[in-house]
């Protein structure tokens, strides 16, 4: 924007103070052209030159003498000395109105002229009332100098009028561009500070807009967080309550338990009992065995007590068979008694052989039976042993299932504290969630403010664009 | 196990079935030595010595006893190996074993039976006495010849082959009084 301000101002002082004299004589003869200023006219003009003179300084006091009496334009001036300065330089102003030259120094000067009293505070009403003086006391002067030829009177007040006016435009000129220049500067600094005001604003917008749309997402994640965390406190009330009824059931199936191992211990007792009474009678029957073993063991020598008299019988038999043999025919039926006494013998032996066996298997038997027994024997110890330790486990599971039941108990009871807590902790968590809607709705107005607040700051910067563009001056009506 | 009782005497029990039978068997057997009688049966001693079995009629025996101890004859032969004390006499113990078989070593006797032969008496050396049994005279077989001179004590060989000692051959063979 500044840059097409700048380039208006400077394209429009540059045909006034531009350093390319071809423009600058361009402008001049446009200017002339535009004013019908021939040099003709010029010259008509420089015919008087010397009257001028001779009349300048007196016109230019009865200007002044104007000018000072006025209290707005005589403070301009400081001290006479600036007042006869000042005059001078009018008076020489003036005269050069009819030096018969209007070309690019010409216009040099009267744009000097002009920007020197635009920078001291002349308006143009001064400049204007000045030439309106001026020419109330040139024009009588030059009719009254041509008063023997009026045509040429008046074209020389054509001319002069001319020539005035292509100072005057000049002038006007300067001081619009003088004003183009100031307005243009205030504009730029008040565009510029638009402008980054605007840049401000929309970063601040745009930065707003960032920590809101950050602070939406958080806020949504916060919402769906929120919702996740409802979604599991429900789902650690229902664990919770779960645990609670399985804790219950434990402390039922504990009870039932302890009941049962308090049976199961009375029951071991029992069996404990019986076993010492198995013991005890096995023990009888072993001693028995024992006994048993020992008579046998005593038939056992009667046995071998008959075997030796069975084999003395024999031996009896045997020698009365010799005896009876030897009496010839009176031992024959003594040699019969002989031989069946020997044939008893043989049976007695025969049958103590047969009882001795018996014996042996009874004795081995009787042993079996004491080994067997002294099994059984060790076989109740132990099982007396093993129902002792069945015992203490069995007491030590009803132990362990009593401080199970406690545990449960303990856990039933936290679990209706979790249960409570949860309940409170989702209470608040509904709470939170509530919060977190309204904050969404928040944010996505306060994110629609920002949205219509870019927007506008957009339209802003528009205007300040548009604002900034060279005006163009464009006639209301064109003439016919 | 049947019991008959006697209808006349109540008092004291019936024989009982294995009384009967063994009752029986002993008529049988009373029977069969009646028969005997009329053939030349002999009634022997039969013992084990060593390895083999010997056979003594019991006409030639005085008596059987358990040989408790024997006086054994300094540097005597095995055949002779010892004297012992009979009814307060000392006889000389024979080893019929170390007679037959010389190369055959064999324990101290259990038993000695005394053989009596014309007011003579000898004590043989046995292991075991193992029954008295009773054969015909012609079922005593031949000794074979491989028997030589040890056969010159015996009669032959018995059914049940053992070996039968004859007392008179005994007591006429002097090898088998060769104590030295």
């Amino acid at each position: 924007m500044n840059t097409n301000m700048n380039a208006f101002f400077a394209a429009r002082q540059g045909a006034l103070i531009s350093d390319d004299r071809d423009k600058l004589v361009i402008e001049v003869e446009r200017r002339r052209k535009y004013l019908l200023l021939e040099q003709a006219d010029l010259d008509r003009l420089a015919v008087l030159k010397d009257l001028a003179a001779k009349h300048a300084t007196a016109h230019v006091d009865r200007f002044y003498d104007h000018l000072l009496a006025n209290e707005s334009t005589r403070a301009h001036f400081v001290n006479d000395r600036h007042i006869y300065n000042v005059k001078r330089t009018q008076a020489k102003y003036f005269s050069e109105l009819f030096n018969g030259v209007c070309d690019v120094e010409y216009l040099r000067d009267r744009y000097r002229v002009g920007r020197a009293h635009e920078r001291i505070g002349l308006d143009p009403e001064w400049y204007v009332g000045a030439y309106c003086i001026y020419m109330n006391q040139l024009f009588p002067m030059i009719l009254n100098h041509y008063k023997d030829d009026p045509d040429l009177g008046m074209a020389t007040v054509e001319s002069l009028v001319k020539l005035i006016c292509f100072d005057m435009g000049v002038a006007i000129d300067t001081y619009i561009d003088a004003m183009a220049r100031r307005e243009a500067a205030q504009m730029e600094s008040y565009v510029s500070s638009i402008t980054s005001f605007a840049a401000e604003l929309e970063k601040a917008s745009s930065d707003i807009m960032g920590a809101t749309a950050n602070q939406s997402t958080a806020t949504q994640e916060q919402a769906t967080g929120v919702a996740e965390i409802t979604t599991t406190l429900s789902e650690l009330h229902v664990m919770s309550a779960q645990t609670l009824e399985k804790a219950q059931g434990v402390i039922g199936e504990s009870d039932r338990s302890i009941d049962a191992s308090r049976t199961g211990a009375k029951a071991v007792e029992d069996a404990v009992q019986g076993m010492h009474e198995i013991r005890e009678q096995v023990e009888t029957i072993a001693q028995k065995i024992v006994t048993l073993s020992e008579q046998t063991q005593q038939i056992g020598d009667i046995i071998m007590s008959v075997n030796e008299i069975t084999e003395q019988s024999k031996l009896l038999a045997l020698n009365a068979a010799i005896e009876a043999a030897r009496a010839g025919d009176q031992g024959r039926g003594f040699a019969v008694v002989a031989a069946e006494i020997r044939s008893l013998a043989d049976q007695s032996k025969q049958a103590t052989a047969r009882v001795r066996k018996i014996l042996g298997d009874i004795q081995n038997a009787t042993n079996s039976a004491v080994i067997a027994t002294e099994q059984g024997t060790k076989k109740v110890e132990a099982g007396v042993s093993l129902a002792n330790r069945a015992g203490e486990t069995i007491d030590m599971l009803g132990k362990s299932v009593e401080a199970s039941a406690g545990a449960a108990r303990l856990i039933a009871n936290a679990s209706r504290q979790q249960t409570s807590g949860i309940q409170q902790v989702s209470d608040a968590m509904n709470g939170i969630n509530d919060a977190t809607k309204s904050s969404v709705g928040g944010m996505q107005q306060t994110e629609a403010s920002l949205k219509k607040l870019t927007e506008m700051t957009v339209h802003m910067q528009a205007l300040v664009q548009q604002f900034s563009k060279p005006k163009e001056r464009v006639p209301e009506r064109r003439m016919a | 196990m049947r019991v008959f009782m006697d209808p006349e005497s109540s008092a004291e029990p019936a024989l009982s079935v294995e009384e009967l039978d063994l009752l029986k068997q002993r008529a049988a057997r009373y029977a069969m030595a009646a028969e005997a009688q009329t053939d030349d049966i002999t009634d022997a001693i039969i013992f084990r010595r060593g390895t083999a079995k010997y056979a003594v009629p019991l006409v030639a025996l005085r008596e059987v006893r358990p040989l408790r101890s024997f006086s054994p004859i300094p540097s005597a032969s095995r055949t002779v190996p010892g004297i012992f004390h009979f009814r307060g006499e000392v006889l000389s113990l024979h080893d019929v074993a170390a007679f037959m078989e010389p190369a055959v070593a064999a324990d101290d006797p259990a038993w000695v039976i005394v053989v009596e032969h014309g007011g003579e008496r000898i004590g043989l050396g046995a292991d075991e006495i193992l029954d008295v049994e009773r054969h015909a005279s012609g079922a005593v077989q031949m000794l074979p010849v491989t028997f030589g001179d040890r056969g010159a004590i015996c009669d032959g060989l018995l059914p049940n082959a053992a070996v039968l000692l004859s007392a008179p051959r005994m007591f006429h063979t002097d090898a088998f009084f060769s104590a030295f």
